[in-house]
């Protein structure tokens, strides 16, 4: 049983997708509940499975039981598994927010939103357990779809929005399959681990760089690396709070996690290091990309937007872990995955449920909020101090690793540009707290609706807050059990 | 003993961040009491700590030791309870929750600083300082309130990461965290990070920044933590460093002149918490035992009647809504106990015999002159009886005598009173009996304070030290202004700035993608409907004022809307960077 | 009144000069510890010094009014 476990968990979601899509048909509730225990499900799975692969070593499964390399195959190994923890468990959580303010749907029963949405979780699943380059990117495709539903149900620009994502993803997309296409020639085989046994043959080819060149494009298009990142302000923005969470929180890491898979199991580092100098252009667009999206962050009003573009900067972090290319950078990456979907679903849930509850989207209206929403205020500075790096926070170990990676490759730029984001971060985040925690006026936005968020809502900000402070502390057990194994290689 | 293993091996710091946890979990009538008692359970538990202690756990590949206990951590753990305990009496009125919480957060990290027998560890709880640190000046919410707690904010996450670079680089080079005496290169970044919580010149603006501006309590807080863990960890990793002689020398002097100008009582007492932390910082830059037994002396009752005089200035402004040398005066008639109290405070400081500044700062004075620094000497010397000057004579002159600008007050809550009364009795006593203070020394050394030369000396210079006011009197009235310091090289500049680094990337962002935007847009129009594109183009030529929607063919076409995503455009152009770039590599390899 | 005052405090100055000569009250081996009343003139000449500079810096060079940082722009 415990061999199926790669392949259970994408397809039950989908499965499931199907399931909610008919029940929401019928009863937009109770589609929620099937969706949430969907993702229950899937969550255990993944546990089960990251269980497995600690004492076990990597599962994988074998579509149809056709054998290698001719089959599709699923592997669940301790990246995976990582991911899927990120994934999965990041989802249930979301799941659980209301569905009016999350998604911001009147009772329209005709849309079968929970489908979507366990559609995506589905494709996030299946991006990760993916051993077959074509099938990751059916995954990433059904992914991309999802999503594009779920932004254009937003309201103000969000259709307008989903439509110049669509465009961009797409050619994304269609990048990272032309360069799937140009490794296929040239290797005769799709699946991700003969490709890495076939390339060092292939180094000269320069369809082989190519294609290289083509896969991690598309992907940093998907994945927001500046300047690739242009889609996103307004996608995020204009998407309702939850949609917002998924997107910001995991989709964005998967397509993150389709680097670093590329750079570990495909093209070794060592085609990096000798062939093209990808690992270094990313590393640098990364490093811009952090300052400029901290920097833009400043400059908004609407508190969504604001985080729209602390997310480009944020996952520049990861790009910069996957620039440097060591154990270090790499597990500081990877950290930060996990880190920043906490950290920013809290956020925009947060974002969401003040939305929902006073009607205030602008951050100069946030004022005083602190005294009238304690709880809700104190899971935003918990936040807030994590994506600024504070220790204990889970968003300082991250920051940790990569700085560390930094100076093990030498790279002071990067750790210069790494500490100056960190204030650039207090910036706007400082800002918005000061302005929390000032005294309540009568004038404040938000006094005519006083009082904290129903628990309904609170419920999962508090889940996220707490689990901020909850990897800080257990940072090193993840590091050391799950993230060792995968940058040993290096 | 089991429980004396427990307390062994648990951070101190503990008791106060878990109270933290707590303490907005109890009723209004029970918290100022749980305050209060956290320092005293913290105490019983120092106490019991066993010099030698060394408490580790391995975290990360590395080796914290989150429990050092030695003379020296233990020194300041007594005194950091202490004025919690004086602070939570003081401040037994607040119904906030958010003060009592910050001042708890900074209270422990502050301790657990101080026990910190590693850089890790260390790195942890000074960050987490500077949260708890930083909402007690926002907390004060005079109108400058925001931006200095903005800019201190700043400041110390700035001093932080030098802090945590040059940890990084140790560590990258030694494999080592541990926290000891500090050399080589990174530890120039650690000494930066040291430097700027313990006001350095010129890194020291954001105190006489940030302390005038936060609340009546959060004032006493500030004043005790920030700086002394700074001092303590100068003497964990730098003593002897003789650049810090005579950085210490001149910031004394430094900070005694910016003292006297100052019209806000706070601001004043701020920059002469700069001009006694010259004191201990020169000590311990002169390394000797004497003068890190009189650093350490001097910083721990530094905190006490430094404490004592901002809990005074706070009742003050407590009673009378205002702070500013200009607009105070004779306050003596109806508020004497306050008068009363802050004499103690200011002749402790001013190194009167009989109280404890006579007994510690003196330490400081003889190790230098000991170590033939005469210069630095005299410099200290100089600076006492500076401190005397705005201290004990300046200060009260203008705010218990002088011009009677019959201020309305109201009465201050009896937990002042208690406060304050017990700050001031710990000066006293430490002055009688200073074997008290001494005991709990680094060193232990032979010290005799009260000698008839050192009573000597001490008397004529502050004698002609109120001389010399005296005569001057009518030449040092207060003027309602302010006086630049270095902050200025960051604070006028900022809107610039501001307007440099963040709206005008921001602006041609968008020009850009307008200008992108509108391209595409006439691109996709043509490609969806040509004809009916150009006959709207033409329409539109034609009839300058056509402001309607564009035919159903092409809807929001013209949407002026500003930070737009770019479309493809921006895409394919760095797709074909990417091209290139990969076309190169191939036709070079 | 002014004269008064410093001439009182001259002869004060005095007194504490012949009691230090006399009876050997300060201590210490650095070239100043042979001058006469020398903590007097320290407590009393580094006042002024103080009192002086901090003059000159306030009234010409570094003061402004309270309104100089325009009531603060965040950062």
């Amino acid at each position: 049983m415990i061999h199926n476990v790669p392949v259970l968990i994408p397809i039950s979601l989908i499965f499931f997708a199907f399931f909610t899509g008919i029940l929401g048909v019928m009863r937009l509730r109770y589609s929620q509940l099937v969706a949430v225990l969907a993702s229950a499900l899937a969550f255990s799975l993944a546990v089960w499975g990251t269980f497995h692969v600690l004492n076990n070593g990597e599962l994988s499964y074998s579509f149809g039981n056709w054998p290698q390399p001719v089959g599709i195959e699923f592997v669940l190994d301790s990246l995976s598994a990582f991911m899927l923890l990120v994934i999965t468990g990041t989802g249930l959580i979301l799941l659980l927010f209301p569905t009016k303010p999350g998604f911001k749907i009147e009772e329209k029963r005709g849309v079968p939103l929970y489908a979507i949405v366990l559609l995506l979780m589905g494709g996030l699943c299946g991006i990760a357990l993916a051993g077959d380059l074509f099938n990751l990117y059916v995954f990433l495709e059904i992914t991309s779809l999802s999503t594009y539903a779920l932004v254009s149900i937003g309201s103000g620009k969000a259709g307008m929005s989903s439509f110049r994502y669509l465009i961009m993803a797409s050619i994304g997309g269609s990048f990272y399959l032309l360069g799937v296409g140009f490794i296929y020639f040239s290797t005769g085989t799709l699946n991700m681990a003969d490709v890495m046994n076939l390339l060092p043959e292939l180094y000269s080819s320069p369809a082989v760089i190519g294609g290289a060149v083509f896969i991690v494009t598309g992907v940093c298009l998907k994945m927001a690396l500046f300047p690739l990142h242009t889609w996103l302000p307004d996608a995020h923005s204009y998407a309702p709070p939850v949609v917002a969470a998924f997107l910001a929180a995991v989709q964005i890491e998967a397509s993150a996690y389709i680097i670093i898979r590329m750079l570990l199991n495909v093209f070794t580092p060592e085609f990096m290091a000798r062939l093209l100098p990808l690992t270094d252009i990313i590393g640098w667009a990364a490093a811009a990309g952090i300052i400029i999206g901290s920097v833009m962050a400043i400059a908004q009003t609407d508190f969504k937007r604001m985080l729209a573009y602390s997310t480009v900067g944020q996952i520049a972090y990861v790009g910069l872990g996957i620039g440097l290319a060591n154990p270090l950078g790499i597990t500081g990456a990877l950290l930060h995955i996990m880190a920043h979907a906490l950290m920013k679903s809290c956020l925009f849930l947060i974002a969401g449920g003040v939305a929902h509850k006073t009607g205030i989207t602008d951050i100069n209206d946030y004022r005083g909020l602190g005294r009238r929403m304690p709880w809700t205020m104190a899971a935003f500075t918990v936040s807030a101090l994590a994506m600024i790096g504070i220790p204990p926070t889970a968003g300082f170990f991250s920051k940790w690793y990569l700085l560390l990676g930094s100076l093990d490759a030498g790279n002071w730029a990067f750790l210069a540009v790494i500490l100056a984001s960190t204030l650039l971060n207090a910036v706007y985040f400082f800002r918005l707290i000061e302005k929390v925690f000032a005294p309540a006026e009568p004038s404040d936005a938000s006094a005519r609706h006083p009082g904290e968020l129903s628990p309904r809502l609170l419920a999962p900000v508090l889940v996220f807050a707490v689990l901020v402070l909850v990897v800080g502390f257990i940072s090193v057990l993840i590091v050391n059990n799950l993230l060792s194994p995968v940058v040993q290689g290096l | 003993m089991m429980l004396t293993e427990i307390v062994n091996s648990i951070p101190p710091a503990l008791i106060f961040l878990a109270g933290a946890a707590l303490l907005p979990l109890c009723s209004v009538r029970l918290r100022p009491l749980v305050f209060v008692a956290l320092p005293v359970l913290t105490l019983l538990m120092i106490i019991n700590l066993e010099p030698g202690t060394a408490a580790g756990i391995t975290f990360m590949n590395l080796e914290l030791v989150v429990l050092r206990v030695d003379s020296l951590s233990l020194a300041f753990g007594y005194v950091f309870c202490l004025i919690s305990f004086f602070g939570g009496w003081y401040a037994w009125h607040l119904k906030e929750k958010g003060q009592q919480v910050a001042a708890l957060i900074y209270a422990g990290s502050a301790l657990g600083a101080v026990f910190a027998g590693d850089l890790f560890t260390l790195f942890v709880f000074w960050e987490m300082m500077l949260v708890g640190s930083a909402y007690l000046v926002w907390a004060g919410r005079t109108r400058f309130s925001a931006g200095a707690g903005m800019r201190y904010i700043i400041v110390h996450l700035a001093g932080g990461s030098f802090l945590l670079a040059g940890i990084l680089w140790q560590f990258a080079q030694t494999g080592s965290i541990e926290f000891a005496h500090l050399q080589g290169a990174s530890s120039y970044l650690i000494l930066i990070g040291f430097a700027v919580n313990a006001a350095i010149p010129p890194l020291h603006a954001w105190l006489p920044d940030a302390y005038p501006e936060s609340s009546v309590t959060g004032s006493v807080f500030l004043s005790a933590f920030t700086t002394k863990v700074a001092i303590y960890t100068l003497i964990r990793g730098f003593e002897g460093l003789d650049i810090l002689i005579w950085a210490g020398a001149v910031m004394a002097v430094y900070g005694a002149v910016y003292a006297f100008m100052q019209n806000d009582i706070r601001r004043v007492l701020a920059y002469g918490i700069i001009s006694q932390l010259g004191f201990m910082v020169a000590a311990v830059g002169i390394g000797t035992p004497m003068a890190i037994n009189g650093a350490v002396a001097h910083a721990f009752s530094h905190i006490l009647y430094k404490g004592l005089l901002f809990m005074s200035a706070g009742a003050v402004l407590f009673a009378t809504g205002r702070s500013k040398l200009t607009e105070l005066g004779g306050l003596a008639r109806s508020m004497p106990a306050v008068f009363v109290l802050y004499m103690i405070g200011a002749v402790s400081i001013s190194g009167f015999p009989l109280f404890s500044g006579f007994v510690s700062k003196s330490m400081e004075i003889y190790a230098a002159e000991a170590g033939h620094y005469t210069f630095v000497f005299l410099m200290l010397q100089v600076a006492s009886a500076g401190t005397f000057l705005y201290t004990g004579l300046k200060l009260p002159y203008f705010i218990f005598f002088g011009e009677d600008k019959l201020v309305p007050i109201k009465p201050i809550p009896r937990g002042m009173y208690a406060g304050m009364g017990l700050a001031a009795l710990s000066c006293i006593v430490i002055g009688i009996f200073p074997q008290t203070l001494y005991s709990l020394l680094p060193f232990q050394l032979d010290y005799q304070p009260y000698t008839v030369a050192h009573l000597w000396e001490t008397t004529s210079l502050l004698i002609f030290t109120g001389l010399v006011f005296r005569l001057m009197l009518e030449k040092i009235k207060p003027k309602p202004a302010i006086i630049l310091d270095t902050d200025w090289f960051y604070r006028r500049p900022a809107g610039l700035a501001y307007r440099m680094f963040v709206e005008t990337p921001a602006r041609v962002f968008t020009r850009v993608n307008d200008a992108v935007m509108q391209l595409v847009d006439w691109i996709s129009g043509i490609a969806a409907n040509p004809v009916g594109f150009m006959v709207y183009r033409t329409g539109k030529l034609k009839n300058r004022t056509h402001k309607a929607a564009p035919p159903a063919a092409e809807p929001a076409i013209f949407d002026p809307d500003r930070y737009r995503g770019s479309l493809g455009t921006m895409v394919l152009i760095v797709m074909a960077g990417f091209i290139i770039i990969g076309l190169i590599s191939f036709v070079s390899s | 009144m002014k004269k008064k005052q410093l001439f009182f405090s001259l002869v004060l100055l005095a007194v504490f000069m012949i009691a230090d000569i006399g009876f050997h009250l300060t201590h210490g081996d650095g070239w100043w510890a042979d001058i006469a009343g020398f903590f007097a003139l320290l407590g009393g000449l580094g006042c002024l010094a103080i009192i002086l500079v901090a003059k000159v810096i306030g009234d010409f060079w570094l003061s402004r009014n309270e309104d100089y940082y325009d009531a603060d722009r965040d950062s």
